[in-house]
């Protein structure tokens, strides 16, 4: 059984956040923006219950980057480590990065986003069983 | 073969670097540290040789977080993009391979620190040598 509230934060310390509900599903994002971002091949990521998410400390180190379009990519500016991403018209909309929760989240990827893009260096196994969406996951999934 | 030089930056743009030499090591690494930094189960980052790594734009750019013990995490401070690490004798820079505008021409052959995966991740069953903790790089 995952105890709640999960925790999570940055390498540094600064930043410090919790989740007092079950995450909601996880997935992984395999975008080229995702990859630069964490610099590994695709990027894991839960979708907290609305309300459920809040820093607890370290607001003022949070640094928020928008490319000009979706989610703000929000860092601790400075560990660097990714923290989540969040709507920037909507504090309600975030996605935690999964490698920034202290324990295990009790959930894992179901789906795979933005298959298009895989890295060539690190190909999604033949026998991988989560469904698969070529672009994002409001095109809906490949097949 | 990838072609040289390999070039490869940040997210915003602002900082560009090129590898002018065939890399010459790739590995994952399943430490904490790296899940926090990246956000991920585990990061991939290849290995370049002495003298072929340079940041040719965005110097001014770049921020570096350096654990103690550990080696210096550089990273865009504009848009967090993670872009090497220096190691602690300053005698390697490893390049993070998701930084890569295309394909590196090398692919991982390692897992190190795999004690420490994620829950959520199980460590693959991909043939790649093992280390539990830190790998022993092969000497030059």
């Amino acid at each position: 059984m995952t105890d709640y509230p999960l925790t999570g934060g940055c390498n540094c310390g600064a930043v410090r956040f919790e989740v007092t509900e079950p995450l909601v599903y996880a997935y992984y994002c395999h975008c080229t923006r995702c990859q630069r971002r964490s610099g590994s091949g695709a990027a894991p990521g839960a979708i907290p219950a609305p309300g459920s998410f809040k820093i607890l400390q370290g607001e003022d180190e949070l640094q928020r980057w928008n490319a000009g379009d979706g989610f703000d990519k929000v860092f601790c500016s400075k560990c660097g480590s990714h923290v989540f991403a969040g709507a920037p018209d909507n504090p309600e909309l975030a996605s935690i990065r999964m490698g920034a929760f202290d324990g295990d989240p009790g959930i894992r990827p179901t789906r795979r986003h933005f298959t298009n893009y895989v890295a060539v260096w690190e190909p999604i196994p033949e026998d991988d069983p989560l469904e698969r969406y070529p672009e994002s996951l409001m095109d809906g999934p490949d097949g | 073969m990838a072609e040289l030089p390999l070039t490869g930056g940040c997210n915003c743009g602002a900082v560009r670097f090129e590898v002018t030499e065939p890399l010459v090591f790739a590995a994952y690494c399943h430490c904490t540290r790296c899940q926090r930094r990246t956000g991920t189960g585990a990061a991939a980052s290849a290995v370049t040789a002495p003298g072929s790594f340079s940041i040719t734009s965005g110097r001014d750019k770049l921020r570096v977080w350096e654990p103690d013990p550990g080696g210096k995490k550089v990273f865009c401070a504009r848009c967090g993009s993670h872009i090497y690490a220096e190691n602690t004798n300053h005698s390697f820079f490893a390049v993070r391979m998701g930084a890569f505008d295309g394909d590196p021409g090398i692919r991982p052959s390692v897992r190190q620190f795999v004690a420490y995966a994620a829950a959520w991740e199980p460590v693959p069953d991909d043939g790649l040598k093992h280390f539990p903790e830190r790998l022993e790089l092969p000497s030059a």
